[in-house]
């Protein structure tokens, strides 16, 4: 009976759980402990939301009520609250910390040992630890969120098989479009825990490096110094020629016993990889917000356009080929111009302007490749058969027609992000866009220009080179995508299983 | 909703079985779609002006050629199309107007089946999914309260909801003793969620039409043709519609299947007391399944009545051709077919008066030409159905410009198209002479064929200077025997057309009209001469049999001879 029981009703996914409790409590518990790992970070995260959304509030309050004694007061004490919580937050020990890990410090003599780093460890080594430690964790945690999938495919869902298992599937034979799963992973990673995996800190090595101190071994005295960041960037930076006195060049030392991954920047000096991790920051949020805007502006035209047809598709065909008309840089240059001294220009020093732009400058042409599948799938009789029981437009576009556009709006939001970074990344090299000193990978190629065919090479190539890679990545991923959910082959399934059960009623 | 509704007196019983009124009645329909071409095209009349009704409970099949607006019909009955034109009346009501609230609570009683299974469904749901899908949507069970016996009016206290439909939910009885019954099909004790009750619903719809409960979880995907369209059914079925389009539901299946899909629906309809529009190009099902058909061509009804009377004594010209094109089971019975030429008219540009004329065998005839030799005849039809559809034909831009500037386009080749149309003959001496012609060749005397053929050229008229090449290929080709084709050469090369003088006349006229660029004045001159009511007036639905069959026809005009006869005639 009971078994007949599971079979027929849909039983709710917490009934579910609770009869079969172990494998759910197994993967629970594993979410937690890597929570808990990061619970101090994920705290200040937090907080830091709050706080933007009080500020939020308190701003729009603030314009509606007028000028008042009461809203300052009452924005103060949230603000303090905040303030406290984020304190509390911080001293959370976390995992993933440079604190835990430090590999910042200075040789005590010439052959001696460390001082200040993680057990004495040369800075490399230390540094090369927690960029260890912070990958094993990210790609642990997706390991985990992929594992509790399985498990409820195994243990849970009442479906013996569903469309979604085909596309897991040949994903899982796709080498080249996992190749760019994990390059972007590697990039999502390096810009998610950029504080972490940088050899130093963005306070230090761009916004004020003149208010923090170094000690370092004197090579000529022996004897252990004080010398201002600021300084010491500028004597280690890489300045081209062929004296060696005058480069820093990848997995090297300077002469103040820091550790530079990628080399250091020319004048004003500083560490190339903690300029890269930010800058990947600033990339991905650029990426992720203009595919975010323009895809869901794509998706929503497509979807009316598939359904209404006629007038509707019409008029959104003249507004797209409107802006496709119009010279993508062109735009993008009149907009950082026109709004450089606007409000909106001040996140991320034009970081969000240029990610609106763009999101209006790449949607007609993500709506252009999901228009054709959408009015397939607008011409299904399914479609139909939703309008003949009364089914309303928006949910009818939402259930039967949406599904079936998303892979598509996906693999082309995925080709389009590299598009999106490369021209960020041009702007940048152009001068505008991002200005200094928000950290932009473009910049990086602008800075080391003139020293390609110096010993300074670095300064331009490895950021050439990793803009290269995660570009061909999120291609290599959309690809991926494409193959995985391509409609020619499960169509072609489908109808050699029709024609193999030759009908059976 | 927790204050008191009064309750409307329970006379619903009454006008669900008002005498015979039928379900539906269509009246005057039209459906046009809207041309998108640059030169704002003619809509295509998909259906152009149909009546018919469908009683309480019957299957009306409808049959016809694909694209004669059959499933255009059926899709504006349950409103997937607007309608043009005219009225569908369902229970009395004009349902080609509602909108809002109004429809969609129309909706519930009309529901269509898909032909297509695999286009039908959507992938990503699971069937448990796509069968609650419309319940959802209509909030199924509205759990509506309806009272009964009362002799005055009655209040009911509850968070029920009142209405005047005719099968609610729930039912309060206060004859005697109050007590409350729910009504069948709801399957659960109420007191259950909402959720509960639909899914309790959607397996006991599997479980009728035919699929097991654990399929509830499947996708699609996983069935088979036949399985689909029951799941399909189903769906059709959630509602309890009293009307359901069939749009050809088992057309897309193996025959094997096409049975069980076919007595499911058989049943369905017994059980609910289903009224189907029965929608096939198959007419062997729609004799199996159907109570009454309605024959259409070129979004006319050609012929509507009883399923086995016509069947078996079609009145309709064009039904008479269609069931002519069933197999016959028996390989020795003699059976003359009627084939149909060409193809149907562009419902773009439907002809004025018959929709059948173009291709119909027994049309009627001015009375010079009653006694015309029949293939004659039919190469004149020909002709004027080739000048119809250049009429009509696409033409790009460049052509349009050429017509204007007075050039050539693809359209001028008049004289290919007489070669093609009509048999060609010397005059009757001349063919004499080449009969003797090829028996000298045969006896093998060129110099005797020789001396014939250019008599028998000279007769035809033939420019001298050519005749001699004319008739060296005559000898070669006799000489290997293909006597046939070396006369048909001479023939195409000097003679004129195989007619009767009087029609030779008018039709070389039309040809040189068309040389001239006047298509116009061509089509006009041949209509003049060879038109008749058919071409000209639309015909009238004329009742046929006693049942009340109907046919479209305007043989069955008192002064015309009926349709039957002259078909025995021409077979």
């Amino acid at each position: 009976m009971s078994e007949r029981q599971t079979h027929t009703d849909e039983v709710p996914l917490g009934d579910r759980i609770a009869a079969n409790p172990r494998p759910a409590a197994l993967w629970v518990a594993g979410v937690a402990l890597f929570v808990l790992a990061e619970f101090g970070a994920v705290a200040t995260v937090a907080v830091d939301l709050l706080a933007a959304v009080a500020g939020a509030v308190a701003a729009v309050a603030g314009a509606v009520a007028g000028p008042g004694p009461v809203a300052p007061a009452i924005g103060g004490t949230v603000a303090d609250l905040l303030a406290s919580a984020r304190g509390v937050a911080e001293s959370i020990p976390t995992l993933l910390s440079r604190e835990l890990v430090p590999n910042q410090g200075h040789k005590v003599a010439p052959d001696g040992p460390w001082a200040g780093t993680f057990l004495g460890l040369p800075p490399a080594v230390a540094w090369g630890l927690r960029v260890l430690l912070v990958y094993a964790y990210l790609f642990g945690f997706l390991y985990w969120v992929w594992y509790g999938y399985r498990l409820f495919v195994e243990h849970y869902r009442q479906a013996d098989w569903t469309p979604r298992d085909d596309v897991v599937r040949r994903l899982r034979g796709h080498r080249w479009g996992q190749f760019g799963l994990v390059v972007v992973v590697l990039f999502v990673g390096l810009a998610l825990f950029a504080p972490t995996v940088s050899p130093t800190t963005y306070e230090r090595n761009v916004i004020s490096p003149y208010e923090y101190e170094i000690q370092y071994l004197e090579e000529g005295s022996g004897e252990v110094q004080s010398i201002a960041v600021g300084d010491a960037n500028l004597q280690s930076a890489s300045q081209g020629g062929s004296d060696p006195e005058y480069n820093t060049g990848p997995m090297e030392y300077d002469d103040f016993g820091r550790f530079h991954p990628f080399g250091t920047m020319a004048n004003p000096g500083g560490d190339l990889f903690t300029f890269m991790a930010y800058g990947a920051r600033v990339s991905l949020f650029i990426g992720l917000l203009a595919i975010g805007i323009s895809g869901f502006i794509a998706a929503t035209f497509g979807l009316v356009t598939a359904y209404y047809k006629g007038l509707a598709d019409l008029s959104v065909v003249l507004v797209s080929d409107s802006i496709q008309a119009i010279p993508a840089i062109l735009l993008l240059i009149l907009v950082s111009v026109i709004f450089s001294d606007h409000w909106l220009a001040t996140f991320y020093n034009g970081g969000l302007l240029i990610a609106l732009a763009f999101g209006f400058i790449y949607w007609p042409g993500l709506w252009r490749s999901v228009r054709g599948p959408a009015f397939q799938v607008a011409e299904q009789e399914w479609v139909d058969a939703a309008r003949s029981y009364g089914q309303r437009a928006d949910a009818t576009m939402r259930k039967h027609m949406l599904p079936y556009i998303l892979g598509y709006l996906l693999i082309y939001g995925s080709l389009t992000i590299g598009g999106v970074i490369i021209t960020t990344s041009a702007l940048s090299f152009l001068g505008i866009g991002i200005n200094p000193p928000t950290p932009e990978w473009g910049r990086a190629v602008a800075g080391g220009r003139s020293y390609v065919a110096t010993q300074s090479w670095h300064i331009a190539l490895i950021p050439g080179v990793l803009i290269v890679l995660v570009v061909t990545a999120f291609n290599a991923l959309g690809d991926g995508i494409r193959d995985a959910i391509d409609p020619q082959s499960e169509g072609g399934e489908a109808a050699t299983e029709a024609a193999a059960a030759g009908g059976g009623g | 909703m927790s204050e008191s509704e009064e309750l409307l007196r329970d006379d619903r019983r009454t006008d669900d079985d008002s005498g015979g009124e039928p379900l539906v009645e269509v009246d005057g329909l039209k459906t046009y779609y809207e041309g998108d071409g640059l030169f704002g095209d003619e809509p295509v009349r998909a259906v152009d002006g149909v009546d018919f009704a469908i009683e309480r409970g019957e299957t009306l099949g409808l049959v016809g050629e694909s694209g004669c607006g059959k499933t255009t019909l059926g899709r504006t009955l349950v409103r997937l199309e607007q309608a043009t034109a005219g009225e569908v009346r369902f229970d009395g009501e004009d349902i080609t107007t509602l909108s809002g609230s109004r429809l969609k609570r129309w909706r519930r009683d009309a529901q269509i089946v898909f032909q297509d299974p695999e286009s039908s469904l959507n992938d990503r749901m699971t069937v448990g999914e796509i069968v609650q899908e419309p319940l959802n949507v209509h909030d199924w069970p509205r759990l509506d309260v309806g009272v009964e016996g009362a002799t005055k009016d009655v209040r009911v206290t509850g968070d029920g909801e009142a209405t005047d439909r005719e099968s609610p939910d729930l039912v309060v009885d206060v004859r005697g003793e109050p007590s409350v019954r729910v009504r069948e099909a709801v399957p659960v004790d109420v007191g259950v969620k909402k959720r509960r009750l639909r899914r309790a619903r959607v397996r006991e719809l599997l479980w009728t039409v035919g699929l097991r409960e654990e399929h509830y979880f499947r996708y699609p995907h996983q069935f088979s043709g036949g399985q689909r369209q029951r799941i399909g059914i189903a769906r059709a079925l959630a509602l309890e519609p009293k009307f359901v389009v069939l749009d050809e539901p088992v057309s897309a299946l193996d025959v094997s299947v096409q049975a069980k899909i076919l007595n499911l629906l058989e049943d369905l309809q017994e059980e609910f007391g289903l009224t189907y529009l029965f929608i096939a190009h198959d007419l062997s099902v729609v004799r199996h399944i159907c109570d009454r058909v309605a024959v259409m061509y070129l979004g006319n009804v050609m012929e509507i009545g009883e399923t086995e009377e016509l069947f078996e004594n079609p009145e309709n010209p064009y039904t008479y051709s269609l069931l002519s094109a069933i197999p016959d089971t028996d390989p020795t019975a003699e059976r003359d077919r009627v084939t149909l030429r060409g193809t149907p008219p562009s419902p773009r540009d439907p002809p004025a008066g018959c929709p059948f004329t173009t291709r119909c065998p027994v049309k009627i005839r001015p009375e010079e030409y009653e006694g015309a030799d029949d293939e004659a005849w039919e190469a004149v039809e020909v002709l004027r159905e080739v000048l119809r559809e250049r009429e009509r034909a696409e033409k790009s831009l460049t052509e349009r410009a050429r017509e204007v500037l007075g050039m050539e386009t693809r359209f001028s080749d008049i004289d290919e198209v007489r070669r093609e149309v009509f048999d060609y003959r010397l005059p009757e001496e001349a063919e004499a002479a080449v009969d003797r012609a090829a028996e000298a060749v045969r006896n093998g005397r060129e110099d005797r064929a020789r001396e014939h053929l250019v008599e028998a050229l000279e007769t035809a008229g033939a420019d001298r200077s050519d005749v001699d090449a004319a008739v060296d290929r005559f000898i070669a080709d006799a000489g290997d025997g293909e006597a046939g084709r070396a006369r048909r050469r001479l023939r195409d090369r000097y003679g004129g057309v195989d007619l009767p003088p009087s029609m030779a006349e008018t039709v070389e006229a039309a040809v040189g009209d068309v040389r001239e660029g006047d298509e116009d004045r061509a089509r006009e001159r041949l209509r003049e001469e060879f038109g008749s009511v058919c071409d000209a007036e639309r015909p009238e639905h004329y009742r046929v049999s006693p049942t009340g069959r109907t046919s479209y026809c305007h043989r069955h005009r008192e002064e015309y001879e009926p349709p039957g006869p002259v078909f025995d005639r021409l077979l």
